[in-house]
């Protein structure tokens, strides 16, 4: 435990999936991050009493399922709630229900709902193109390798898949203001507001419960970055590929406490976000 | 007798370098224009006697050198005198100098920040490497990303290797010019609010947009990548006004055998068995030709001239979605004598270049905030110009004309129409500001002409006063212009093209929409191209 292949600082969603990746390759890796709790801004905190708030972001419409396959986080517990309906309250106290395709209320009328169909399709088209984008890493557009060639080679194809008129539309739409992207499509003005939104499910027990869920799947223990809380920057480190069993996790033994760390690491936890030039002089010496 | 080869609708600097390049290729070429006078927004009026006023455009700069020097403008009257500099007043007294002069530019930034003195040799470069990537294409038909023609694929593929030439990290850099604001781009470089104040007013100029909305970089850029006898990137008079430009190029047209009609209102594109035939003017005179170029804004030219069942579906829509919103507004002022402002020697040459009262990127943005809630700015960022200082042919002897741009004024009122209460109130807020600096200013002025979105889209045709005929933005820049799939200047009926400022490159008293179209008009009708090539000299 005197060393690590892998340092990652900050705890919160990317920092843990980069670890649950590294973990899976078999990689020992620690993560560090500033707050007692893992999650940075999904998170999730007991405001009062028995009253528990997502404490930062609140949807989670982007958690690709590709990762959640892959780090099995529904194996470690991850629940999502059904998507549900969008609703815009009116002024005048109608209200319009977007629910999947369906627009009603607030005396839309067909023409408003095909324009809402229409707008849809177009979004999913021009998401489905970059989801291929999201999947890979951003191709370097001169000095690239067959990695990025095959990234761009998707891309062209994808973008000619999508038909001449299609990628027009894109053509403009990657650069218009949102604003300019609503007056366009759509007559209705309280159909203006409520579209820029796109429904998304939420996670049941908040945003902390798919951080657990990753940090489960990573190996990192629950109890250990509670107890590391004292020394503030340090979180968990867990030896990693090695999942534990839900019953063991309030019996985790305090090998996260900083204690039981190389001196290295305790340096490494003087690390605070408002002196981020000085921790350079604080690497780790291996 | 009403018989042509071809008819170009609105003799403005695009409509008559359209109508002179069809000409030179040997056909029969009316231009119509609806004014008793031609130019559109690049004209010269007598509005008060003695005084000439440009009462639109009032700089030059982007006029393609290839166009000057192929139509033989100068030879035609025309003379353009750069300008050296400018200033931006500050409020505490002070001001930024912008000399031509490397050196004294230099001392001059490093009297308010050495950190930002340093750095502009870095802007400089980096902005004129910008400027490089573009001039080229500006005197080229955009490729269609969509095509699969020959020719668009070998533009395509050539657009991109020039991109690629730059590098890697070039390459990021010019992605990132393109789509940023100018606000954040001038924050990459300098710290002081002056200076950065005084360069992001091109990036504003003309456009509904903020200092830190995106996109305004490329806007910055549009008013860098002009020049003047080759002196890229600086900004002149013509002598004897903006009218001088369009009365060169109507020599020029007339020379070739043209025709200019005048007080002819064009009413509607007369389509037969969906080609175009000719036009109609709203007197009921009919001129025929089987090809009819507009030189109105995409709005007009496919909402208000053409009868909409002779389109398809989706041009109507593009067309209405077209964004060409109005933002400027502007004073042309006769001057008693000339003014005095504070902390700036009258006999400074900085006097005769382009000055300025916004200190800060901050009072524009504020300026912005105005036209966003729909009303005209109450502290406007100014464009002054003082042109009978380097063209002494603009006012009677010993007086002064003064031309001011002003951004930001709305397209409407708070949603209705301009009324003269609030074009008096726009006035003042502009008087009011330049009085600020100038103790003299007021006692001065024997004449203002002050003109709103609404005189300028009344007289010269363009849609809600916006004087670039759309805005400036990376979705309506080269095969985005006016839209996609119809950036090659052709309309979708056939014979019928557009040439107007509406088109790649776009706005600015430019000239080369309407060259570029007269090219692929000569190549549709086969005819051998009298248009010179676009060439890098810098």
């Amino acid at each position: 435990m005197t060393d690590y292949d892998a340092v990652i600082i900050g705890a919160g969603h990317n920092g843990l999936t980069c670890a649950g990746y590294l973990a899976k390759a078999g990689k020992k890796v620690l993560v560090v991050d500033g707050r007692s709790e893992p999650g940075g801004c999904a998170s999730t905190r007991e405001f009062t009493p028995g009253f528990n708030v997502s404490d930062c972001a609140q949807w989670l419409s982007q958690l690709d399922q590709s990762i959640v396959k892959d780090l099995d986080l529904r194996g470690a517990g991850l629940s999502t709630g059904k998507t549900k309906a969008t609703i815009s309250l009116q002024p005048d106290g109608d209200h319009l229900i977007l629910d999947g395709d369906q627009i009603s209320g607030a005396g839309v009328d067909a023409v408003d709902q095909a324009a809402y169909r229409d707008f849809r399709g177009m979004v999913r088209s021009f998401a489905k193109l970059m989801t291929t984008l999201y999947r890979g890493r951003p191709p370097k557009l001169v000095e690239q390798n067959w990695t990025d060639r095959l990234t761009l080679m998707k891309l062209g194809l994808g973008l000619k898949l999508l038909g001449r008129e299609r990628l027009r539309d894109l053509m403009r739409i990657v650069m218009i203001n949102i604003y300019d992207v609503m007056n366009e499509h759509f007559a209705h003005g309280p159909l203006k507001a409520p579209s820029r939104w796109m429904r998304s499910p939420a996670p049941i027990w908040g945003h902390a419960h798919p951080i657990q869920c990753i940090a489960i799947c990573t190996g990192l223990r629950a109890s250990s970055w509670r107890r590391a809380a004292p020394h503030r920057s340090l979180v968990a480190w867990a030896r990693l590929g090695q999942r534990l069993p839900r019953r063991q996790k309030s019996k985790a033994p305090q090998s996260g406490s900083a204690q039981q760390l190389p001196p290295s690491t305790k340096r490494l936890t003087r690390c605070q976000g408002s002196h981020w030039p000085r921790a350079r002089r604080y690497r780790p010496a291996s | 007798m009403n018989q042509y080869d071809a008819i170009v609708i609105g003799a403005g600097h695009n409509g008559l370098t359209n109508g002179a390049y069809l000409a030179k290729a040997g056909l029969k070429v009316a231009v119509l224009e609806r004014n008793p006078y031609i130019g559109g927004a690049t004209v010269s009026r007598e509005l008060h006697k003695g005084w000439w006023y440009s009462n639109c455009s009032y700089v030059s700069s982007l006029l393609r050198p290839e166009i000057t020097r192929d139509l033989e403008l100068p030879r035609h009257g025309l003379q353009v005198v750069s300008f050296g500099g400018g200033a931006t007043f500050m409020r505490n007294g002070d001001y930024f100098g912008n000399y031509s002069d490397h050196d004294r530019h230099y001392r001059e930034m490093a009297r308010h920040s050495q950190r930002d003195a340093n750095a502009y040799d870095r802007y400089a470069a980096d902005t004129s490497l910008q400027t490089k990537l573009i001039r080229p294409y500006l005197m080229r038909t955009p490729p269609d990303p969509t095509s699969m023609k020959p020719k668009d694929l070998r533009d395509l593929l050539e657009f991109a290797r020039a991109f690629m030439d730059l590098g890697e990290e070039k390459l990021l850099d010019t992605i990132k010019f393109w789509t940023a604001s100018v606000g954040d781009y001038l924050n990459e470089y300098f710290e002081t609010d002056v200076i950065k104040a005084h360069m992001a007013g091109s990036g504003i100029i003309g456009t509904a947009l903020g200092v830190y909305s995106p996109g305004t970089a490329y806007v910055l850029l549009h008013h860098y990548m002009g020049d003047v006898d080759g002196n890229v990137g600086a900004w002149g008079f013509a002598r004897g006004g903006m009218g001088a430009i369009a009365d060169a190029l109507s020599k020029a047209f007339q020379s070739y055998g043209g025709e200019i009609i005048c007080d002819a209102n064009v009413d509607e594109i007369i389509v037969k068995n969906g080609r175009a035939a000719g036009v109609a003017l709203k007197d009921g005179t009919e001129y025929k030709a089987p090809i009819v170029v507009s030189n109105l804004d995409p709005k007009r030219t496919f909402l208000d001239i053409t009868n909409p069942s002779d389109l398809p579906k989706d041009v109507l829509k593009k067309a209405r979605n077209f964004k060409i919103r109005g933002s400027s507004g502007k004073l042309n002022i006769a001057l008693d004598g000339l003014p005095v402002f504070n902390g700036l020697d009258p006999r400074n040459r900085l006097m005769a270049g382009d000055l300025h009262f916004s200190d800060s990127l901050e009072r524009q943005e504020r300026a912005y905030d105005d036209w966003k809630a729909g009303t005209w700015s109450k502290d406007p960022y100014l464009d002054m110009m003082i042109p009978s200082l380097t063209d002494p042919t603009m006012a009677p002897p010993g007086k002064h004309m003064m031309s001011v741009f002003v951004q930001y004024a709305p397209p409407k009122v708070e949603g209705r129409e301009w009324t003269d209460e609030d074009k008096d109130g726009f006035e003042k807020s502009v008087i009011d500001q330049i009085s600020n600096y100038s103790p003299n200013f007021r006692d001065l002025i024997l004449h203002c002409e002050t003109r709103t979105p609404r005189e300028i889209e009344a007289e010269v045709g363009l849609t809600e006063g916006n004087i670039f005929m759309g805005e400036l933005t990376f979705d309506q820049l080269l095969f985005n212009r006016p839209f996609p799939g119809y950036a090659q200047y052709r309309s979708p009926i056939q014979g019928m093209y557009m040439c107007s400022s509406g088109t790649h490159p776009g706005g600015g008293v430019m000239a080369a929409p309407g060259a570029n179209a007269a090219r692929e008009i000569l190549a549709d009708l086969k005819k051998p191209n009298t248009v010179p090539g676009g060439y890098a000299d810098d």
